[in-house]
C-alpha cells in the first residue's frame, strides 16, 4: 500500500496589501534596529552571564543584608568588577530610542518625497493617508515591542544592582527599565516621521530629529522627573532605603533651623578642622554640635509610578505626532 | 462623458502661479498631448488631476465626476510620474507585487505577459534596468491595473529614440486594445503627432490651444510668399505666426472657411508640430473653444 504523509504543512505567514509593503520596504532598517538593539544585548548577554554567576559565587545573594559585614569584601570585589559598566552603560543606552527615530523614522515619508517615489507609490490605488497610517502603526508597533523586549533584557542584566543602585536616578537604569524606553521609541518613531514630511529631505530631518528628541528628552529626565511628584523631605540619617532612592536635595540646618549656605558649610568645616576627633567625621560632629542634616529624595517604591506618567505622556506625544504626520501627509505632502 | 474637466483651475507657490485660470474640458476615449515649454505648468496640472497636489482655487472632475486622489479616482485613472520613478532596490517582481499589493485590480497576468515580451527579466533590481526598461516596467505596471484614464508626465523625455518608439508602441498598443483615453505630456511635440488626436497647449500657466489635432490642424493653413507683400497681406488674415527672411515669407494662418489665397501665394496644409511651434512662439495668440463649440476665437493680449 502506498501513502503520502500528508502532515500540517509550515507555511510563511503571507503578508498581504499594505502590511506586506511596509515589510518589503522597511525590512533592511528594522533589521538594522535589530541588529543595534542585538550587539547591545549580546554584550549584556556575556557581562550579564559572568556578573550573575561571581554574584552568587561571590555569595551575596545569601550573605544578608548588602550593607552588613559579612557582605562588605565580597561587595567591594563584585563592584570593582561590575560597578563601572553598570553605571556607564546606561547613559549610552538612553539614546538608543533617538537613533531608532533618527533611522527609521526621519527617512520614512522624507526618503519618498526626496526621491519622487511618492509620485509612485501614492498613485497606485491606495490613498496616501492609508499608506502613512499603515507604515506608522506597523512600524510603530514593531519598534515598540523590539524596544521592550530590550527592556525586558536590561531588566535581567541589571538586576544585581537592583538594591545598590538608584532605580530612579537620571541616566541611570531608570531610563531603560519599565516603560519608558519602549515609549521614548515611540515617540522618536513618530517624531522623525514628521518631521521627514515636514523638511521633506532624509538627512536634514535625521538631524532634526536626533536634536528635537535630545531636546525634549533631556529636559525632561533632568529637569522635570523631580518633580512629577513631591520629594519626601527626611533627616538624612532617617532614611534607611536610601541606596535605591533618587536624592533630590540635601542641605545643613543648625539648632535654629536655618539652612546653612555652602560658604558656611565650608567655613564650619575648614574653622573646626583641627578640632576634629581622629574617627569622628565631619556628619558625626554636625549631629553633635545640634546641626541637622536633611535630605528630600524620590524614594524607589515611586518607579512603577514615574515611569507610567513619564511613558504615558511619550506615548500621547507620539500620537499627536503621528496624527500631525497623517495630516501633513493628507494636506501639505506633494 | 469628460476623462477630465477643470474650471478656473490655479496652482500657486509661494508667490508665483504654476497655473492659472485653467479651464478645459478633455473628452473620455482620446489620446490627448498636453504640450508646452518647461515650466508651463505640465507637472502641476496632471499633479492635481491625480490627486498628488490640491489646487489654490478652481475644480477639477475626473471621469465625469471623481474627486481627483478619491478612492475611486485613485483605482480609475493610472500615473506615469516624470523619470517613471519606481524603487530602485526593488526587483522587478517586487514592484509587480507591490503594486499588486496597493492596487484592488490587479492583472498580474497581463503584467507578467508584457515584460516577457519586453524580455525584462522579473529578478533584476528595477535600479540595474536600462532607462527605456525602466520606463516600460513603469507602464507595464500602470497598463495591468487597468485604468480608465492613464496619465503620463513626460514619459519619454529621458529615452533614447529607440526606447522612445518602444515606449510609444507598447502605449498605443495597449491604447487600442483597451480603449483607454490617455493624456500624455511633453515638450517634445514631434513624436506626438502619429498617435495624439485631441491638443492642449499650456504656455506660461495658462491654457493657449485646445481641440481636436484634427480639427486643428484644417483650421490652419501655411502661406508661403514675398516678403514686401508680408505685411499687406498679414493684415488682412488671422496670422498666428511667421517667419521672414529676405525674399520669402511663411505664415501660418487661422482660415475660418475658405479664405482666398493672395495672389503670388502658395497654401499648404500644416501639421501638429508646426502648429505647436507657432503657437508657442506667439504667447499672445490662443485658439479655444468659444462659447459656440468648437470656434475659434483670438484673444490678443
Amino acid at each position: 500500500m502506498t501513502a503520502t504523509m500528508v502532515g500540517p504543512v509550515w507555511q510563511r505567514p503571507h503578508l498581504r496589501g499594505l502590511s506586506w509593503v511596509t515589510w518589503r520596504q522597511h525590512r533592511i532598517g528594522f533589521a538594522g534596529a535589530v541588529a543595534v538593539l542585538g550587539a547591545f544585548g549580546i554584550l549584556m548577554l556575556v557581562n550579564g552571564l559572568a556578573m550573575h554567576a561571581d554574584y552568587s559565587r561571590l555569595g551575596l545573594d545569601s550573605c544578608g543584608s548588602l550593607n552588613s559585614s559579612s557582605c562588605r569584601t565580597p561587595m567591594e570585589i563584585f563592584s570593582g568588577r561590575y560597578s563601572g559598566i553598570a553605571q556607564f552603560l546606561p547613559r549610552v543606552l538612553l539614546f538608543l530610542p533617538a537613533v531608532l527615530g533618527v533611522f527609521l523614522g526621519a527617512p520614512l515619508v522624507a526618503r519618498e518625497l526626496e526621491t519622487g517615489t511618492y509620485r509612485f507609490a501614492w498613485t497606485q490605488g491606495r490613498s496616501r493617508v492609508e499608506w502613512v497610517t499603515a507604515k506608522l502603526v506597523l512600524l510603530g508597533a514593531a519598534l515598540t515591542v523590539l524596544a521592550f523586549c530590550f527592556t525586558l533584557l536590561f531588566t535581567w542584566w541589571f538586576r544585581p544592582w537592583e538594591p545598590l543602585m538608584s532605580r530612579m536616578a537620571s541616566g541611570q537604569a531608570y531610563e531603560i527599565e519599565g516603560v519608558v524606553f519602549a515609549a521614548r521609541t515611540l515617540f522618536g518613531f513618530t517624531l522623525g516621521a514628521l518631521l521627514g514630511a515636514m523638511i521633506r529631505r532624509t538627512v536634514p530631518a535625521m538631524a532634526a530629529t536626533a536634536v528635537l528628541w535630545v531636546g525634549v528628552v533631556l529636559p525632561s529626565v533632568l529637569y522635570l522627573r523631580p518633580h512629577i511628584e513631591r520629594p519626601v523631605t527626611a533627616l538624612a540619617n532617617s532614611v534607611s532605603d536610601i541606596a535605591p532612592s533618587w536624592t533630590i536635595s540635601s542641605w545643613v540646618q543648625d539648632s535654629a533651623g536655618h539652612r546653612l549656605s555652602n560658604v558656611q558649610i565650608d567655613t564650619l568645616l575648614m574653622d573646626n578642622r583641627g578640632s576634629l576627633p581622629p574617627g569622628v567625621d565631619f556628619h558625626a560632629w554636625l549631629a553633635q554640635h545640634g546641626y541637622t542634616e536633611w535630605v528630600t529624595y524620590q524614594p524607589g517604591s515611586r518607579f512603577w509610578h514615574f515611569q507610567t506618567i513619564e511613558a504615558s505622556c511619550y506615548v500621547v506625544l507620539a500620537l499627536l505626532l503621528a496624527g500631525a504626520t497623517i495630516a501633513w501627509v493628507r494636506r501639505r505632502a506633494a | 462623458m469628460n476623462a477630465i474637466e477643470t474650471r478656473e483651475l490655479g496652482k500657486r507657490y509661494g508667490r508665483t502661479w504654476a497655473l492659472q485660470d485653467c479651464t478645459l474640458a478633455v473628452p473620455a476615449g482620446r489620446v490627448v498631448a498636453l504640450v508646452g515649454p518647461n515650466g508651463a505648468g505640465k507637472s502641476t496640472l496632471l499633479h492635481m488631476i491625480v490627486g498628488l497636489s490640491a489646487p489654490t482655487q478652481g475644480d477639477i472632475a475626473i471621469l465625469g465626476s471623481l474627486a481627483p486622489g478619491s478612492a475611486d479616482a485613485l483605482n480609475r485613472v493610472g500615473f506615469v510620474a516624470q523619470d517613471t520613478p519606481l524603487y530602485p532596490n526593488l526587483s522587478v517582481a517586487d514592484t509587480l507585487r507591490l503594486v499588486a499589493s496597493l492596487s484592488p485590480q490587479w492583472d498580474e497576468p497581463n503584467a507578467r505577459a508584457r515584460l516577457a515580451d519586453l524580455d525584462i527579466p522579473l529578478s533584476r533590481k528595477v535600479g540595474k534596468l536600462s532607462g527605456g526598461q525602466h520606463a516600460q516596467v513603469a507602464l507595464a505596471v500602470a497598463l495591468a491595473r487597468h485604468p480608465e484614464l492613464l496619465i503620463l508626465d513626460e514619459p519619454v523625455a529621458r529615452l533614447d529614440p529607440l526606447a522612445r518608439h518602444d515606449f510609444m508602441a507598447a502605449l498605443m498598443a495597449a491604447v487600442a486594445d483597451d480603449g483607454i483615453s490617455v493624456l500624455l505630456s511633453s515638450h517634445v511635440v514631434a513624436e506626438l503627432e502619429r498617435v495624439c488626436d485631441y491638443l492642449v497647449v499650456l504656455a506660461r500657466g495658462r491654457v493657449q490651444v485646445v481641440g481636436d489635432v484634427d480639427e486643428l490642424v484644417d483650421g490652419h493653413r501655411i502661406l508661403t510668399g514675398p516678403t514686401v507683400e508680408a505685411d499687406a497681406v498679414s493684415a488682412q488674415l488671422d496670422v498666428v505666426g511667421e517667419r521672414r527672411a529676405d525674399r520669402q515669407t511663411v505664415l501660418l494662418v487661422r482660415t475660418t472657411g475658405r479664405a482666398a489665397v493672395p495672389r503670388g501665394w502658395q497654401e499648404e496644409p500644416t501639421n501638429l508640430e508646426e502648429l505647436v511651434l507657432s503657437y508657442l512662439r506667439a504667447p499672445q495668440a490662443s485658439a479655444l473653444p468659444g462659447p459656440s463649440g468648437q470656434a475659434l476665437r483670438r484673444v490678443s493680449a
